[in-house]
Order: C-alpha cells, then sequence, then structure tokens
C-alpha cells in the first residue's frame, strides 16, 4: 500500500465520483443549495487536477474522472471515462439537477463495473479513487458490502481507495471552527448519526502522500485520518473534493 | 593511461542541453578533467512536444571548471523556461571572472527577478487552447515560473595558485553527491527539499541558498563530483561507481529502444587530481 505512484500521462490516475442527487440536496447551506455547493466544489477539483496537469502550456492527461450521479437511478453525465484534457474542452461540467431518492448502492455498484473494467489495463498506474459525496441515509439497499468489494480491489499501487463526503450538520460532537487547523475523522472519533458510523466503515485511511499534499494546501490532517469528511460548510466540502485530486504528481 | 594521453587532449570543453533533445551517456575528456553526462526528457515530454523541464550545462576551462543543473516546478508557470532562464544566467555569472560569494550570488539572483517577471509575461499562452486551460496558465503566470538549481565552480590548484578551491550553491533537491579517493564525502550543510527554489515573480521561496566551498591542495587526491535531478533517483541509493554504471547502462538501453524516462533527467559527472 504504497500510494505514491505518481499520475502522468503514461499512468494517469482515475477518479470516480458518486453525487447523490436526491431531493434534500436542494436543503440551504450557508445561504445557498447543497447541491450548488457540491457542484462549485467539484468544479474547483477539475480546476485543481487541470492545475496539475499542466506542463509547459500544454495540459497532459494526468487523470481521467467518471461522474455518476445518483438519485433511485445512476447517471452517467460524461458518458464513461473521460481524461481530464477532454472535461477542458467541454468548459463546464453537466449540470447537476436533484430528484427524489438515495440509492447509493447503484451507484457503487456501477463504480464496481467501471473498476472491473479499468484495473487491467491500469496496473501501474495509481491506486483508483472513488469520492462519494451524500447529505443522507440511502434509500435502497446497503451499499457496504459492494463498497467492501471494491475496496479489496486495487494495483500494485494500492487497493482503490474509498473517500466520503458527508453534508451533515450533526455527525460530530462540536463543529469545525478551523477547517485548516482539523485534525480529520479517525476510527475512533465519536460520532453521533448512524449515517455517519456507516460511511465511516466504507471510508479508506487517507494515504501520508495525499495527507502530505493536503499539508502543502495547509490542510493539518492528522495521520491516520480517514477519508470522511463531514461537510458542514463550505469549506469542508470543497477540501473534501480537493482530497480527491491529491494523488501525487511530479 | 590517462597521463600518457594528457598532452593530447583539449583543454576546454563546453556543453549546454537543448530541453528537446535526447543526449546519451557521453563522457569527454580535457587534459584536467574527465566530464561524463546524460540527459532526456520524460516520454511524456517527448510525446507531448513540449521542452524538457530541466536544463544542464557544464564548461572547462583549463584548470577551471563551471556547471549547472536546474529542474523546473511543474506546479509553477513553465518549468521548462523556469529553469532555462535561470540555468543560463547562472551559467553566465559564473563564467565570469569574480570571486564567489553568497552575498554576491543571492545579490545577483535577487536582481534577476525583474527580467525574469518580464520575460515570463511575455511568454504567448496559445490562441487555441481551452478557457479553463488558459485560466489556469494565467493563475500560474501570475505566481511565477519556479526552478530549483544547483551549480558550482572548481578552481584546480594549479591554476597558478597553491590552492584549488570548489564552491557549490543551490535550491532544491538537485542530487549533489562527492567521493575523494573513492570514499564519499557529505555534504554539510545538506540540506535538499522541494520546498526551497527560486522563483522569477518572488524570488526565494522557502529561505536563501545554501553555498558550499571546499578548498583543497596539491595532494594527489582523487576527486569525483556527481549531481543529478529526480529523474535519476534510482542513483540515491548507489554507493559503488559499478552500481551507478548498471543503471547508466539501463537508462541507455532504454533510450536505444526508444522507451525514455518517467520524469525529466539530467545526469554529470565531473572527475579530477589535485
Amino acid at each position: 500500500m504504497k500510494y505514491t505512484v505518481q499520475a502522468s500521462q503514461r499512468t494517469p490516475a482515475l477518479i470516480i465520483y458518486l453525487i447523490d442527487i436526491s431531493a434534500s440536496m436542494n436543503l440551504l447551506m450557508e445561504g445557498r443549495r447543497r447541491i450548488d455547493i457540491v457542484y462549485d466544489a467539484l468544479s474547483l477539483a477539475v480546476r485543481q487536477m487541470v492545475f496539475r496537469s499542466t506542463k509547459g502550456n500544454r495540459l497532459t492527461p494526468r487523470y481521467r474522472i467518471a461522474l455518476l450521479a445518483y438519485s433511485d437511478e445512476v447517471y452517467d453525465l460524461l458518458g464513461g471515462v473521460k481524461g481530464i484534457d477532454e472535461i477542458a474542452l467541454m468548459g463546464k461540467l453537466p449540470d447537476l439537477t436533484p430528484k427524489r431518492f438515495s440509492d447509493s448502492a447503484k451507484a457503487f455498484a456501477q463504480a464496481e463495473k467501471i473498476l472491473k473494467a479499468e484495473l487491467p489495463e491500469m496496473q501501474d498506474c495509481p491506486a483508483p479513487l472513488i469520492c462519494h459525496m451524500t447529505d443522507g441515509v440511502t434509500t435502497g439497499e446497503d451499499p457496504e458490502p459492494i463498497v467492501k468489494r471494491i475496496m479489496s480491489m486495487g494495483v500494485e499501487d494500492g487497493n482503490v481507495l474509498v473517500e466520503n463526503i458527508f453534508i451533515s450538520d450533526h455527525v460530530l460532537d462540536e463543529p469545525i471552527h478551523e477547517p485548516r487547523r482539523w485534525k480529520g475523522i479517525d476510527r475512533g472519533t465519536v460520532l453521533k448519526e448512524g449515517a455517519g458510523l456507516k460511511l465511516r466503515e466504507m471510508s479508506s485511511v487517507l494515504p501520508e502522500s495525499y495527507r502530505e499534499m493536503l499539508a502543502e494546501a495547509d490542510y493539518q490532517l492528522a495521520p491516520g485520518a480517514l477519508m470522511l469528511l463531514p461537510g458542514n460548510c463550505t469549506e469542508l466540502v470543497s477540501i473534501g473534493f480537493q482530497m480527491s485530486a491529491a494523488t501525487p504528481v511530479r | 593511461m590517462r597521463n600518457k594521453f594528457t598532452r593530447t587532449l583539449p583543454s576546454s570543453f563546453e556543453w549546454t542541453s537543448h530541453q528537446n533533445e535526447v543526449y546519451p551517456l557521453a563522457e569527454k575528456l580535457t587534459s584536467r578533467f574527465t566530464c561524463r553526462y546524460t540527459y532526456s526528457p520524460s516520454d511524456e515530454t517527448l510525446e507531448s512536444g513540449e521542452a524538457s523541464q530541466d536544463y544542464l550545462a557544464v564548461a572547462i576551462e583549463g584548470y577551471s571548471c563551471r556547471f549547472v543543473i536546474c529542474d523546473g516546478v511543474s506546479l509553477s508557470y513553465r518549468g521548462d523556461f523556469a529553469a532555462r532562464f535561470l540555468g543560463s544566467r547562472i551559467f553566465g555569472w559564473l563564467g565570469q571572472p569574480r570571486e564567489l560569494t553568497k552575498e554576491g550570488f543571492e545579490q545577483f539572483l535577487y536582481e534577476l527577478v525583474p527580467e525574469a517577471s518580464e520575460a515570463a509575461d511575455k511568454l504567448e499562452i496559445p490562441s487555441d487552447v481551452p478557457l479553463l486551460l488558459r485560466e489556469v496558465l494565467e493563475e500560474k503566470r501570475s505566481r511565477g515560473a519556479e526552478s530549483m538549481y544547483l551549480c558550482g565552480r572548481i578552481e584546480l590548484p594549479e591554476a597558478g595558485r597553491s590552492r584549488g578551491s570548489l564552491w557549490l550553491a543551490w535550491q532544491g533537491d538537485c542530487r549533489l553527491r562527492r567521493w575523494v579517493d573513492n570514499r564519499e564525502v557529505t555534504i554539510e550543510p545538506g540540506s535538499f527539499v522541494t520546498k526551497e527554489r527560486w522563483s522569477g515573480r518572488q524570488g526565494f521561496i522557502g529561505g536563501s541558498p545554501h553555498v558550499y566551498t571546499k578548498e583543497f591542495l596539491k595532494a594527489d587526491e582523487n576527486h569525483r563530483l556527481m549531481i543529478y535531478t529526480d529523474g535519476f533517483k534510482r542513483l540515491d541509493g548507489c554507493i559503488e561507481p559499478s552500481a551507478i554504471n548498471v543503471i547508466l547502462n539501463q537508462v541507455l538501453i532504454k533510450q536505444a529502444g526508444k522507451a525514455h524516462l518517467e520524469d525529466d533527467a539530467s545526469w554529470l559527472e565531473l572527475a579530477w587530481t589535485t
């Protein structure tokens, strides 16, 4: 489990985003709809990937992305896995429109299919990452067995990483006043919500190489922190999406 | 064997890398120095048609040798430009007859900033790049072009003096290794970290340059100095010359098979006897 292979044109990183577009994503956070905050944070993460993929004046496809939105169905918003260069050409990401339910098991099952198709060709690449953003309890089957299967898949660099961004005001005992000084959630952190506990079981430990990248951006997550972000403010949601793009690059 | 041919060897040699070219391992002998070097853009660089973000130059003039290696920072604006700009300016500065001091070097690098900033502003961003890429490149440009570097000058004792000197300066993680009579010598102080670099917008980042000086007498000692960028990081664990040669040969085989390196890579070795 090294998680040190650098994303390059020859060995691009694969990131699969799973975005919950259930009706509750219409609720407000800091005066804005949750879905709009997520859209902006995702767009910023894409911009960060472009930033980290330029060499000279060119954009080298160091990242490959799939974007799945889910309610009771799964919507493949990019029409398959796309290179960061192709996404930059699109100008902006497809709109995220809230629907009704929240069946995350279907979304993870779709991600598993993508991984099964992609992994044989990417054994020299960085370990793939699934970034799952949700704001509540899943309305479908329990996704955990699928996630555990996914977490046991991998490449030489390490097993597939699963990150969860949980938009909730109630998952922690105390609010996070200074996101940049926050140490993160580990296995021993007291969580108040059942959904949070479930997501913790479905979150990978933050690899040291990712932690160092985030430290360079002045985020002080502690060793052993999990890839689980309680997105109770815009900045934490943003950190979550930045974390997804923290694959080492040269 | 070397002494037998000393009189026929040239006294000078100069070489500067072109950032789009692959230079297989080469060896040049002058009357006082042995110089070996290789330089290769990564396969990603070659495929994209961009320039390597490394820069390497060396010049030998009789008893004196100067060199510079630069590793442009890819997360800054145009690391290839930064490495070339800084490397060529330092190389020229080292070639001037002057006493080398930390203060003088810092002043020189400090005074380079306005010129670098203006030159970076003049670099054209192609008109056909996607808007998002253009915005990112503009943002990078506003932060500046950055490069790590390691440079130095060797003056042999025979150069009309009783003592010779080695003067080195660096910021960043370019590798520097030195041997005397086949024993590796620790460079102190030895801070070689990526957070230290030179910026064409902000000047020094992460602290001021590190400077190392060493005097040497005529002592019939064999000296060897090796510098390289992180594209050759596999050499870090190699102590024996034979192990170093094995890795260099592996690189040569890769190059011959048109399979290039994962990262831009530069390597220079200088050997001399006092």
